[in-house]
């Protein structure tokens, strides 16, 4: 968390260069378009970006949860120095549940409808950890109570439809963190929940997290979440990450412009009513047929000729090492440097 | 729009407000089910100024998305008073009905399933246009192209096309051209911008306030996103479980709410900036069922200042200054503004 940041130095997640691309008959679609990130162990790393900007398509391809038919998948994704591309799928799933795990957005379709959900639970426990039928159910209803389910004898016999949407989540959370894992992958966790909701279920994570040591990465839409929750922060956009910096150095110096358009578009209830949002223009690009150049570009307020020309590559911000960018004009920046490179214009 | 003309607005619960140009008085909505009656909305009244926009805040299943509808007669209420310019829509006939909508228009959450298929575009905005006969020909086309002009969509590419050709965002201007299209003075807007991204959600919110003012819209804006509703609304209010809990100018409900549920909700929700307090989960437990209402005040099995009086007795909206309502026992100490 940002409050008292419980980074230890043992590194549990690298993925570098990695690239998903899915053959489509309109060509090849490059859903995650080499992105680099690496992780510490109870670390907590938001990814942001707008609906197909390729966060989830990111998280899966960590999982190496994607269909093997018109994917591939390239790069590298070491857990704990283990290889997880190309890894078999006896490997993968030794790893599921034990040491990497995931909650998905949705916790209706992700939990099976025709079983009790404390079974679910002990289904977990006994293949992973070889618990016995009577020892894992005790544990299940253990986990329900970790995870803050009132009382937990009678929800294990409950069904998924009998529960609702935020105890549907607890229970999906249970499962996830069933058998310890070292790192837990959570996909819009808390989005379609109510706000209410969301809270305990944000707290229940931080929670869990602090007690486990549990390294987290938290892919969602919204700023909100990230903002006081994650220690670092990945804005995604149309495949590449475009900024990453420590949380508050992010908020506090946005250098990419589509992070600080993504900032100003957001309504804040500190704002006055009627505050003028400040839309982006346009929509995010087709991942077929990506414009040259930097893929920001036809939406970016500040666009040059050469942002249409040439991709940028993702550099550090001087000084800052832990501040990276992709962008040929970052914001911020320019000021500082401008009169020094060209003291005419002023 | 200026903070004197928020103040202006029409307290929502006082009764015989008489300027009011859409009045809502003690609706009540209730389905049968299976021998068990939902009480989905319980006694909600407040009032609309012409050129005002309320909103109308709350979580999933508290009624706020059956209010609008039955504001529209979309759903038949139960009991209860809807009076647009005067004009009873409760016990207006079919056909009596179906004109006065034409002055009431809502636009729905998921653009895409609200848009025919099938039909193109520009045929989709003139179908009010088609059935009234209120245009034709040259006409009919003059208007389509000036409302999908005035959404911020081309329309000679828009109207020859399908809405699988469009984005959400563009579809929901779509939807907004065709809620236009008739000159309304009442529009609904019932989680519109909640299955859009961030950056196309303030497109289209920056369009409603155009829109609004152009065309000299009054909005009851329906969505559960606090900070969306802070922004497009002169007039909050938050309803829970089927009853309004404080209604109030948009500036006061969130400087100092009154209501313990409100004060709740507001401090779950979270700005996207890393110095605001970290808040934890204010609420526990999750809203009961609507089947079974608890007994008084409905958020007392939540509420951190419940006391003997709320099971007993049912908290009316009080005006506790002007303009801001709460029904409350025990209301939250105004905070020093």
């Amino acid at each position: 968390m940002t409050e008292a940041p419980a980074i230890e130095d043992r590194m549990l997640l690298e993925v570098t260069d990695l690239r998903t691309v899915f053959s489509t008959p309109r060509g090849p679609l490059f859903a995650v378009d080499g992105v680099s990130l690496s992780l510490h162990q109870g670390e907590t790393l938001g990814v942001v970006g707008e609906s197909g900007s390729g966060k989830t398509v990111l998280s899966r391809s960590i999982m190496g949860l994607l269909p093997g038919r018109n994917t591939t998948l390239e790069g590298s994704v070491r857990f704990d120095g283990q290889e997880l591309v190309g890894a078999s799928e006896a490997t993968l799933r030794s790893m599921w549940g034990p040491r990497i795990a995931m909650v998905f957005q949705d916790p209706m379709t992700s939990l099976n409808p025709v079983h009790k959900v404390g079974r679910q639970i002990a289904e977990t426990l006994r293949l992973h950890l070889k618990l016995s039928k009577k020892v894992a159910n005790k544990s299940a209803i253990t986990l329900l109570t970790q995870v803050g389910i009132p009382s937990p004898e009678l929800r294990a016999k409950a069904y998924p439809v009998q529960l609702s949407g935020g105890m549907r989540q607890r229970v999906m959370i249970a499962i996830a963190l069933a058998c310890g894992p070292e790192l837990l992958l959570a996909d819009e966790p808390t989005t379609g929940l109510d706000v209410t909701i969301q809270a305990q279920i944000l707290d229940l994570l931080a929670e869990m997290q602090r007690m486990r040591r549990m390294a987290m990465i938290f892919v969602t839409h919204d700023l909100g979440i990230v903002a006081t929750r994650t220690d670092r922060i990945i804005v995604m956009y149309a495949g590449k990450v475009v900024e990453t910096a420590p949380t508050r150095r992010l908020f506090a110096n946005v250098r990419m412009p589509y992070t600080e358009a993504l900032l100003h578009s957001t309504p804040r209830m500190a704002d006055p009513s009627h505050t003028r949002l400040q839309a982006i223009e346009g929509r995010p690009p087709d991942l077929v047929h990506r414009p040259s150049g930097c893929s920001f570009s036809p939406r970016c307020p500040y666009a040059m000729d050469r942002c249409r020309e040439e991709s940028p590559p993702l550099v550090a911000d001087p000084g800052e090492p832990d501040h990276l960018y992709a962008c040929w004009y970052p914001r911020g920046v320019s000021k500082v440097s401008l009169p020094a490179r060209e003291p005419s214009v002023a | 729009m200026s903070p004197d003309v928020a103040t202006e607005a029409m307290p929502a619960a006082a009764p015989g407000a008489s300027d009011a140009l859409l009045s809502v008085r003690d609706l009540h909505v209730s389905f049968t089910r299976g021998g068990h009656t939902v009480y989905a909305v319980s006694g909600v009244s407040f009032d609309l100024a012409e050129g005002e926009t309320l909103g109308l805040v709350g979580e999933s299943g508290c009624g706020k998305s059956t209010t609008g509808r039955a504001v529209a007669q979309v759903i038949k209420p139960t009991s209860g008073s809807v009076t647009l310019g005067g004009v009873e829509l409760t016990t207006c006939r079919a056909g009596a009905l179906r004109r006065e909508r034409t002055r009431l228009q809502m636009i729905f959450q998921d653009p895409i399933s609200s848009l025919n298929p099938r039909r193109r575009v520009g045929d989709i905005v003139a179908e009010p246009l088609d059935i009234w006969h209120s245009a034709k020909g040259a006409e009919r086309t003059r208007i389509v192209n000036e409302m999908l002009e005035a959404v911020g969509l081309d329309p000679k590419i828009a109207a020859p096309s399908y809405p699988r050709n469009f984005s959400g965002g563009q579809c929901q201007r779509i939807s907004i051209a065709r809620a236009l299209v008739m000159r309304p003075k009442v529009l609904i807007c019932d989680e519109m911008v909640s299955a859009l991204d961030v950056s196309v959600q303030a497109q289209i919110l920056n369009l409603v306030e155009d829109l609004k003012t152009s065309y000299g819209l009054t909005v009851l804006f329906i969505a559960h996103d606090l900070a969306v509703v802070k922004n497009v609304s002169d007039r909050v209010a938050v309803m829970y479980l089927g009853r309004l809990c404080e209604v109030g100018t948009a500036e006061t409900l969130y400087r100092s709410p009154r209501h313990h549920y409100t004060s709740a909700l507001l401090a779950s929700a979270i700005d996207p900036d890393p110095n605001a307090t970290q808040q934890h989960a204010p609420l526990q437990g999750e809203p009961p069922s609507p089947l079974a209402p608890p007994s008084g005040c409905r958020f007392r099995t939540r509420c951190p200042a419940a006391q003997e009086r709320c099971a007993k007795e049912t908290p009316e909206l009080q005006e506790t200054e002007p303009g801001h309502y709460v029904a409350c026992h025990f209301p939250v100490t105004a905070r020093a503004a």
